[in-house]
């Protein structure tokens, strides 16, 4: 599609310089002039088909699709009943950018002039948008033709190849839409799509717009414009089933979406509902990281990429699906344990080496010969976790593991009355009064930071006894 | 020695001691389950129904009627409790340590009519312990009748040595008590405070009255909460009391050779040596306070007026030649040690968990024979490494002085070898001194906890010596005189009556280990 464009024979002849547009097919014989069309809204999206590999179209074309365009917006305004007047023309689709420009401008009010604001309050949420829109950076000098075209320019749907009725049978071959996608197919997009969301923002100057509210505000936003998708319904096309069993084997076939662990699975339909969440709430890609601006764009987006699936390879994305497994019964490993204490798991086993670590000395005498059941390292990957809660560490900790550390535990009155007085205990047990100790420890602690800022100080004191230039060295 | 204690030491070592009414209600328990234990030994010892019984076996009936016994006592507050000693029962030369297991092979013999028996038990009940030992001849009617045979006193040696402990004993709680005296009573206003020298010389005096002598190992020592002088695995380091110390006694002896024979070579010298001894010994410059409680443990040796060393000697079996294997075993707390095997790892837990810090036997500590088995295999890694501290089986050696040879120290392992076993006469009673301020009769209270004519009547005896001395006569006398004069009121804790249930047990018990709950 990237063929050159047919342009206008050379009119300025050899020695005139020629100014061309690649994307409209269209020549200049002056620079200023290219410039000007440069910055029209036309050129704009010609340069998006051409992106999305369309090719141009003409200005008469264009200006057609603008009139079209401004009739529908009409439509729409006066069907939501929300005044227009605000607006220097047809409402358009709030973006990113666009908000964040009207927070910036908020704050800036806010902060500027807080006395000031609240007589904008006065004039009640509609207005909202107009009040900063009286700042001077509401303008958009790039645009000859101002904002409101460039606005429009940005509404306008490059076509896209799936509608809010996908038809059932989508099928493969259409996935290459774009490419046969000829002029006609571009139309604007449905008036249910285009109609813009609800404002729900009603934001008052005098607000604070502190961290929360800014995050409540989006969330609020993103619930209005949510899509419940239940269970039983295919996240991609909208297709209602009897169960969620059916909708994923539906999905599997005519998507290729795949649940990966099947067999450790625990809560399908929490999975489903929560994919589901993903597209519908959250307008985001199932595998990647789009964030489409509706549930339409991006369904779109994961037929187009064959983003139809459930990412499982990084933990992350393990972990982001986790909770509706249940793998324990993967730990499960049957292995002979010898019954002495002092366990070493023998290498054939394909195990690492193991040596039991005696806890608890209190179970109960007897033959142990028992398998343990069930083996779980933790998370340090040096502690196997036995069935009797019995632990074996690993041998390359096994010099700690030997260590005997005496115990000071005195649990019983006897033992500690006999170990008061005891001849050979004095050195083993130093007498210890907590309230002392703590009393201790302050004195160190004061002393230590007294110590600190004596160093910090002495950091600064010049000890050099003359001066030297570290360049004539 | 004033030690260097947490408050929460302070409070169990010191706080604890004080004889509040909670306090004496345990000591007092403590000593009536002591004293039914010993009725009850002593009946066994007597009924012709346990005639062909082994010294083992009456211990472990013993012992499991002392179980019984305690662990029907205090069942809610009290953790620590029960046999403070285990039965032990020494026939004829055996001094300590008897107390065989089921399974040992060493059942120390049946017990015969007039025989010579030391029978020493004790309880304790939350640390408050009472502690007794009495030894008697055997005395069987019904097979005395059978073989026509009558009566007789014991005589000889034998009955002066238990003439003299009985009367040693008896002396040494009379003054002890007498500390709780307000009434200025001449032999305290005469001779000054109850101290520990004056109790040495009192027991020296008894002993050379009937011509034995003091045997190594007896005491007249303070009692406090856990702190009963139980077992060797405890070494105060407050130790208040007069200790028959085996080798200062050997040394001191050697002394006074050595100072004969230099006396004899060279008279002008040697005079002072031999009067260091007579000076106060250390450890017995205290004072007997009230509101103590005392032990008192007196053994006597039949040296039948001869005069030499005494020393324990492990007891060795006749034909394999090597020690018994000793059956009682206390815990030594200051040791710590990580144990390899699994076998010891779970006898000294059980140990921790299930005694306290006195003597115990393993069957204390097993549920079966099976555990008890395993507890056999733990043992010799435990006593290695000094965790348990085992009651070797021992006898008393007699050496006569002649064989030292003038002292010279080369001569002393030569010695050793020459000893001939000797029996001893042991007695041991608990006595509590509460002083007449914190009495409720307004008089002082000594209370007898263990021991006493009544639960154990003394043997017919007879000696050809009698007491001379003039303190130790009046001392016997002191627990006769009237309340008013010394201010005393003497009492002794008796035995619970012995019921038929009580007595037959033994026969329907079962013959293994005993349970602990």
């Amino acid at each position: 599609m990237n063929e050159i464009v047919v342009t206008e024979p050379n009119r300025g002849g050899e020695g005139a310089p020629l100014f061309t547009c690649n994307t409209c097919g269209l020549t200049f014989p002056t620079a200023d002039l290219q410039r000007i069309h440069m910055k029209t809204d036309w050129h704009r999206y010609n340069l998006k088909r051409r992106v999305a590999s369309l090719p141009p179209i003409s200005s008469e074309m264009f200006a057609e699709k603008m009139i079209n365009q401004q009739h529908i917006q009409k439509l729409a305004e006066e069907r939501t009943g929300r005044g227009s007047s605000s607006r220097s023309s047809g409402q358009r689709q709030v973006t990113k950018k666009d908000k964040k420009r009207e927070e910036r401008l908020l704050r800036k009010a806010t902060s500027n002039n807080r006395a000031a604001s609240s007589t904008y309050s006065k004039t009640g949420g509609s207005t909202a948008a107009k009040g900063p829109a009286t700042g001077e950076e509401i303008s958009r000098p790039s645009s000859p033709e101002g904002s409101v075209a460039s606005g429009i320019s940005s509404t306008f749907s490059l076509g896209d190849p799936v509608g809010s009725h996908y038809a059932p049978s989508v099928t493969d071959e259409d996935s290459d839409l774009y490419n046969d996608d000829s002029e006609e197919d571009t139309h604007y997009t449905k008036a249910e799509n285009v109609v813009p969301v609800p404002e729900t923002r009603e934001v008052s100057d005098d607000e604070d717009l502190d961290e929360d509210a800014r995050i409540e505000k989006e969330l609020a936003r993103y619930k209005a414009k949510a899509l419940h998708i239940p269970p039983n319904v295919c996240l991609v096309d909208g297709k209602e089933l009897q169960t969620v069993e059916e909708n994923v084997a539906y999905m599997t076939k005519k998507y290729g979406l795949y649940v990966p662990e099947q067999e450790y699975l625990v809560d399908l339909e929490g999975l489903i509902t929560y994919l589901g969440e993903k597209v519908g709430l959250g307008n985001m890609c199932l595998a990647c990281s789009f964030q489409g601006r509706n549930v339409e764009s991006v369904r779109a987006h994961m037929i187009a990429k064959s983003h139809v699936r459930i990412p499982y390879e990084t933990t992350q994305e393990k972990l982001e699906v986790s909770e509706f497994y249940d793998f324990s019964s993967s730990y499960t490993r049957k292995s002979k344990a010898p019954a002495n204490d002092e366990v070493e798991y023998d290498g054939n086993e394909d195990e690492d080496d193991w040596e039991e670590v005696d806890e608890d000395d209190d179970d109960d005498f007897g033959d142990d010969d028992e398998v343990p059941e069930d083996e779980i390292v933790d998370d340090s990957g040096f502690e196997l976790a036995l069935a009797p809660g019995l632990r074996a560490g690993h041998r390359s900790l096994q010099r700690y593991y030997k260590q005997s550390l005496r115990s000071n535990e005195i649990t019983r009155e006897g033992q500690g009355t006999v170990m008061a007085v005891d001849v050979r205990s004095a050195g083993l047990i130093t007498a210890r009064d907590p309230v002392e100790e703590k009393q201790q420890k302050l004195i160190w602690k004061n002393t230590r930071k007294q110590q600190n800022i004596n160093y910090r100080r002495d950091k600064f004191i010049n000890q050099q006894k003359h001066y030297r230039d570290e360049l004539l060295q | 020695m004033e030690l260097e204690l947490t408050s929460r030491q302070r409070q169990l070592v010191d706080e604890r001691n004080e004889l509040v009414d909670s306090t004496l209600q345990k000591y007092r328990l403590a000593g009536q389950i002591a004293q039914t234990g010993l009725a009850y030994v002593l009946a066994l010892l007597k009924s012709p129904k346990h005639a062909d019984k082994t010294v083992g076996e009456i211990c472990r009936l013993g012992d499991l009627f002392l179980h019984r016994a305690t662990a029907s006592a205090f069942k809610k507050n009290v953790e620590e409790k029960g046999i403070a000693l285990p039965v032990q029962i020494e026939k004829g030369t055996f001094a300590s340590g008897v107390a065989p297991e089921e399974n040992d092979s060493f059942q120390a013999g049946t017990i015969y009519d007039e025989d010579l028996v030391k029978i020493t038990l004790g309880v304790h009940i939350d640390g408050y312990t009472a502690q007794v030992s009495r030894t008697i001849t055997v005395v069987r009617p019904d097979e005395r009748e059978a073989a026509g045979k009558a009566q007789e006193p014991l005589e000889g040696p034998e009955a002066d040595a238990l003439i003299a402990a009985y009367l040693a004993t008896e002396a040494v709680l009379a003054l002890l008590s007498l500390s709780l005296n307000t009434n200025n009573h001449p032999l305290i206003a005469e001779t000054g405070p109850v101290t520990g020298t004056r109790i040495r010389k009192l027991v020296e005096t008894v002993a050379s009255e009937f011509r034995t002598q003091v045997a190594p190992g007896s005491r007249v020592r303070r009692v406090r909460r856990f702190l009963a002088g139980q077992s060797d695995a405890v070494r105060e380091s407050d130790l208040k009391g007069v200790i028959w110390d085996e080798e200062l006694e050997e040394d001191r002896l050697l002394d006074e050779v050595k100072a004969a024979y230099n006396r004899a070579t060279k008279p002008e010298q040697s005079q002072d040596q031999a009067e260091d001894w007579e000076e106060v010994r250390p450890g017995d410059d205290f004072e007997v306070v009230p509101g103590e409680v005392w032990l008192v443990d007196i053994r006597m040796a039949a040296t039948g007026g001869e005069k030499g060393v005494l020393k324990y000697r492990t007891v060795l079996d006749s034909t394999t030649a090597t020690a018994y294997k000793p059956s009682i075993y206390a815990r030594d707390y200051t040791v710590s040690y990580g144990l390899k095997l699994k076998a010891s790892k779970n006898l000294l837990s059980k140990a921790d968990n299930f005694t306290s810090v006195y003597p115990f036997k393993l069957s204390y500590l097993a549920d079966d024979d099976n555990e008890l088995k395993s507890h056999r295999l733990g043992l010799n890694e435990v006593v290695q490494h000094h965790l348990f501290v085992p009651q070797p089986i021992e006898a008393i050696d007699f050496i006569p002085i002649d064989a030292y040879q003038h002292g010279s120290v080369s001569a002393k392992k030569a010695a050793s070898r020459s000893g001939q076993p000797v029996v001893v006469a042991r007695e041991m009673t608990t006595v509590v001194l509460i002083p007449a301020s914190q009495s409720q009769s307004g008089f002082g209270e000594s209370i007898r906890l263990t021991g006493g004519n009544k639960v154990a009547p003394p043997s017919w005896l007879h000696s050809k010596y009698e007491v001379h001395n003039d303190e130790v006569l009046a001392l016997l006398k002191v627990p006769k005189e009237p309340k008013i004069s010394t201010g005393i009121s003497f009492q002794v804790v008796q035995a619970s009556k012995l019921t038929d249930d009580i007595l037959s047990f033994g026969e329907t018990a079962p013959a293994g280990g005993m349970e602990i709950d």
